[in-house]
């Protein structure tokens, strides 16, 4: 087994959750993965774990305009089919579960796309500098915009909760 | 004292900073209780960013499908993507022969010796001008000695038979309405320039040669209308002592090639009747007559032959006759 393939069974989750954080769609999130792995496996590249997050967000990217096109694209708000899959749960959390997940991706969707961007990198587990090489920030820019990010995320994460419970 | 941008502490809690740069962060952390606060601050900030963000994930478990099915499939990608590459250069190689071929077949086919210069200017014909060369225009150094050769490259010498490519412009002559409305005869250039120059009907070995090597041949006698840009040079040798059958292809002022035809008396007759009994419009001037030959000096019945030169195309009898008044052997 090769560097490559090891870094596919360490990272093959990561991958999903970011493209799942971008499509909305895990069936979908998990054939991008798959994708992105056949790619780095045939292209080899020199610096696997950036060049699959890159190549995972252009994926990510090329599927989001195919939706708009097909006019099936999926709003941040718009509700999945909400499976119970985890054994041992019950209904109530999962419903519990289903909102917080409508309140944060709400809240993400506040933040500008580059934030949004550096944000789940980041939370990918890249480091400083493969994120700036990705979305063409400077490295010290970084630190400034997951700091923005990370506020900007956490108030309007406060805004979705305190209006819910007005709802509610 | 200086404390600790926000952003640096970030960056210290994402343990992106270099070892130097954490240890100075954490003296100064010792001794300031405000950086300390905001410093657990950002990592409360940092911890509940970290918890949102975990909620956004697959609801179900991630299990990543077998490696040998990746393998299997990146090795198909990888086969198709060399197939693509090497059909795409392949297609590439393709067009750069066909259109290299295509190019050599083209150029082939407008050998030097038989591209034409562009006619003069239409104001040249209304006035009877002679065409001459412009004086502005640039020319290579022989033309500067003789004008007149101003369309003649150098070129290997080839068979003959070819159809003349010669095209007059057909810029719109902004005088012609003036001209009509007055009565007088305009000569419509652009549908002389739609017509399409025909090559001459010639029996027998001829060949397009330069016009160094016309003048070589002819003993520096090659007939042709002073004035007027040379197409072309073509030549029926005789016997090594007499001089070839020459015919000079010119371009008048109208777009029609002309064609001055120089040889014994006989040859040229034959040639012209030749040319007109085909009746597709073409007229010769009166024949003006050239230095005989002398032929079979030394011999026992040296003998004398006649030469003229004429000149054909498509023009009224009164045009070739006005250019031959200016026919000039050099």
């Amino acid at each position: 087994m090769d560097d490559l393939e090891r870094l596919y069974q360490t990272l093959y989750a990561s991958v999903v959750r970011f493209l799942y954080r971008k499509v909305w769609d895990e069936d979908r999130a998990e054939d991008l993965a798959q994708e992105v792995f056949i790619r780095a496996m045939a292209h080899r590249p020199e610096k696997p774990r950036a060049w699959i997050f890159a190549v995972a967000a252009n994926l990510a990217r090329d599927e989001a305009r195919a939706a708009i096109r097909r006019r099936k694209h999926l709003t941040l708000l718009g509700a999945d089919p909400a499976p119970i899959t985890s054994p041992g749960r019950s209904v109530e959390d999962a419903v519990e579960r289903d909102e917080q997940m409508a309140q944060v991706k709400q809240a993400l969707e506040t933040l500008t796309p580059r934030d949004r961007e550096v944000l789940l990198l980041w939370d990918a587990g890249l480091s400083y500098p493969e994120i700036a090489s990705q979305s063409g920030l400077a490295v010290g820019a970084v630190g400034t915009t997951l700091a923005r990010a990370r506020k900007r995320l956490v108030e309007a994460h406060d805004r979705v909760e305190v209006r819910h419970a007005a709802h509610s | 004292m200086r404390h600790i941008p926000e952003e640096e502490l970030h960056a210290y809690l994402d343990q992106a900073l270099s070892r130097g740069q954490c240890v100075e962060i954490e003296c100064h952390l010792a001794e300031c209780w405000r950086c300390r606060r905001e410093r657990d601050t950002l990592a409360s900030l940092r911890d509940r960013t970290t918890a949102l963000l975990g909620v956004l994930g697959p609801r179900r478990l991630v299990v990543p499908p077998p490696v040998d099915a990746i393998r299997r499939q990146s090795r198909r990608l990888a086969f198709r993507r060399s197939v693509r590459w090497t059909g795409t250069w392949a297609a590439a190689l393709g067009s750069a022969v066909f259109g290299g071929f295509a190019l050599h077949s083209y150029l082939d086919r407008q050998s030097p010796a038989r591209v034409a210069v562009a006619s003069e200017e239409p104001a040249a014909l209304l006035g009877g001008a002679p065409a001459t060369p412009s004086p502005g225009a640039e020319l290579p150094a022989r033309h500067a000695v003789a004008p007149d050769r101003i369309t003649l490259a150098p070129a290997e010498p080839t068979l003959v038979a070819t159809p003349e490519i010669v095209r007059p412009r057909t810029t719109p002559d902004p005088l012609e309405p003036a001209l009509r409305s007055s009565g007088r005869r305009v000569l419509d250039i652009r549908s002389l320039g739609s017509r399409r120059e025909t090559d001459l009907y010639l029996s027998g070995l001829w060949k397009t040669v330069p016009w160094d090597e016309a003048e070589a041949l002819t003993h520096n006698l090659v007939p042709h209308v002073t004035g007027l840009p040379i197409t072309e040079v073509r030549v029926q040798p005789r016997s090594a002592d007499e001089r070839p059958i020459v015919i000079v292809s010119q371009q008048h002022a109208s777009g029609v090639i002309i064609r001055t035809i120089e040889g014994p008396v006989d040859e040229v007759a034959g040639l012209v009747t030749e040319q007109l009994d085909r009746g597709d419009g073409l007229e010769t001037s009166l024949p003006v007559r050239t230095p005989p030959e002398y032929l079979g000096i030394g011999s026992e019945i040296p003998r004398r032959s006649l030469r003229v030169m004429t000149v054909i195309g498509r023009l009224p009898v009164d045009t070739l006759n006005a250019l031959r008044e200016r026919l000039a052997l050099q």
